[in-house]
């Protein structure tokens, strides 16, 4: 009568187990009308989703209304969350969306980045810098590169954060894009080439 | 370089390869060192983005979410009806339709007022063969409709007088105090029957006339009757009386 449950949860990963529980019960007590139960969902992933949402927008205020937006709008629409997906996937699609949104709507703003790069990007390579290649540890360097990143379409943004910052697997990345394994490989694929193509110059002529 | 090449070199450097396809994909670069620069390329690119998954902490709160989530609760919901706008073209077709059926309609199917000429001009304008003229008093017995079509004009003027004679109120309410009134009153010759009345037995009688035979209206009153506002004792009704018009004044 009651071995069933205990059974059952024997069974299962208990780390792994223990988050996703988590996650799922505070979410059913979020639906209930718990409002605590979201605020620790917040507490818990926010650093998470701060951390994408400042990969694909770098300005800290910018990326800090994101993260707020998406779980404003996890909290309004959690009864459309199904369990079965990880709570955070779920919320980093949120997020990736807003991101696009948010880039659809700032294309003046892309092509001022986009220009803003390529100075930067000539700065760094035209300079009095014998070794461009000791520069990649740079600050400044780091700068270029991420408004290199920032300047590529907002579609390999996600895919390069999503892999190569956030190192997210494939099944993930693909359930946060909403494709399939193969096609997240691809615009990984793609991502990269596009970024590559962008910094080549940064990179390095390396004879 | 083609891109299938480019491809696995990109998996080679961020590590997505097993051992083996490693090892295969190194012997086929190892003489080509435009590969060997484009994979260097991709480490180092590699490496450069790991420098950036540093980032600044961040200063959300608890606080100002909630009152983000607050003022959007409070705001006025928006009403979700994607086709409320439709309302108003589906009316005004509707109206359209309605006013040119309701014209077409009365244009087609209500009947026009037409004189209707006396059975003696009708075969004055058009000379019918006799047989035509004996067969129509049978038509009369058949059919209403033609009895109505041939309805003498005096008639119709005489019974449209009625309908809109002024009295016919008054008739009704001395059908009414004969009926209450207790003591026994000279009823008179209209009031007991009117088809009776010399006038209506004056007025020629077919299909027509059977429908206002039994209207008030079509003789003349020939007595006022009063209602007094004295109720009588026994019974409580109020008592009325019948006078000729000569005695009565109006308005005094």
């Amino acid at each position: 009568m009651i071995g069933t449950p205990y059974t059952v949860r024997m069974n299962a990963p208990v780390i792994g187990r223990i988050d996703l529980d988590n996650d799922a019960s505070l979410v059913r007590k979020a639906r209930d009308g718990d409002y605590g139960a979201f605020e620790m969902l917040f507490e818990r992933h926010r650093t998470l989703v701060y951390r994408f949402a400042y990969q694909m927008v770098p300005r800290r205020d910018d990326a800090e209304d994101i993260v707020q937006e998406a779980f404003v709008r996890a909290y309004q629409n959690l009864h459309k969350y199904r369990d079965e997906a990880k709570f955070t996937t779920w919320l980093l699609r949120i997020v990736s969306n807003l991101c696009t949104d948010q880039a659809r709507m700032g294309q003046r703003r892309t092509v001022l980045e986009q220009q803003e790069a390529a100075g930067a990007l000539d700065w760094m390579t035209i300079g009095d810098v014998d070794d461009p290649v000791q520069n990649l540890e740079d600050d400044r360097r780091k700068v270029a590169l991420r408004k290199a990143l920032s300047a590529l379409p907002v579609h390999h943004r996600t895919a390069i954060v999503l892999r190569d910052l956030e190192e997210r697997e494939y099944p993930e990345i693909a359930a946060i894009l909403g494709c399939t394994v193969g096609g997240a490989k691809l615009r990984v694929l793609r991502a990269r080439r596009a970024l590559r193509d962008r910094i080549a110059p940064l990179l390095g002529d390396r004879r | 370089m083609n891109e299938r090449l480019d491809d696995r070199l990109q998996q080679l450097a961020n590590g997505e390869l097993s051992e083996r396809e490693a090892a295969v994909i190194n012997r086929e670069i190892a003489a080509d060192p435009e590969a060997q620069a484009r994979l260097q390329q991709y480490s180092d690119m590699r490496g450069s983005l790991e420098g950036l998954r540093e980032v600044p902490p961040d200063q959300l709160s608890r606080e100002r979410l909630r009152e983000r989530l607050l003022a959007d609760g409070l705001k006025t919901q928006r009403v979700a009806s994607g086709a409320s706008w439709l309302w108003m073209p589906t009316a005004a077709a509707a109206l359209v339709f309605l006013v040119y059926y309701s014209r077409l309609h009365s244009t087609q199917v209500e009947p026009r007022m037409i004189g209707i000429p006396n059975s003696s001009d009708l075969a004055s304008v058009v000379p019918s063969p006799k047989a035509s003229v004996l067969a129509l008093p049978k038509l009369h017995e058949a059919s209403p409709m033609l009895a109505m079509n041939e309805k003498p004009a005096p008639h119709f003027t005489a019974s449209l007088a009625a309908d809109t004679e002024p009295t016919k109120r008054r008739h009704h309410h001395a059908h009414h105090a004969k009926a209450l009134a207790p003591a026994p009153v000279d009823s008179g010759s209209y009031l007991a029957d009117n088809s009776a009345s010399p006038t209506d037995a004056a007025a020629p009688t077919n299909v027509a006339d059977s429908t206002d035979a039994n209207s008030p209206a079509a003789s003349p009153p020939e007595s006022v009757v009063l209602i007094s506002s004295d109720s009588d004792a026994k019974t409580g009704a109020q008592q009325a009386t019948e006078e000729t018009p000569s005695n009565v004044t109006v308005g005094g």
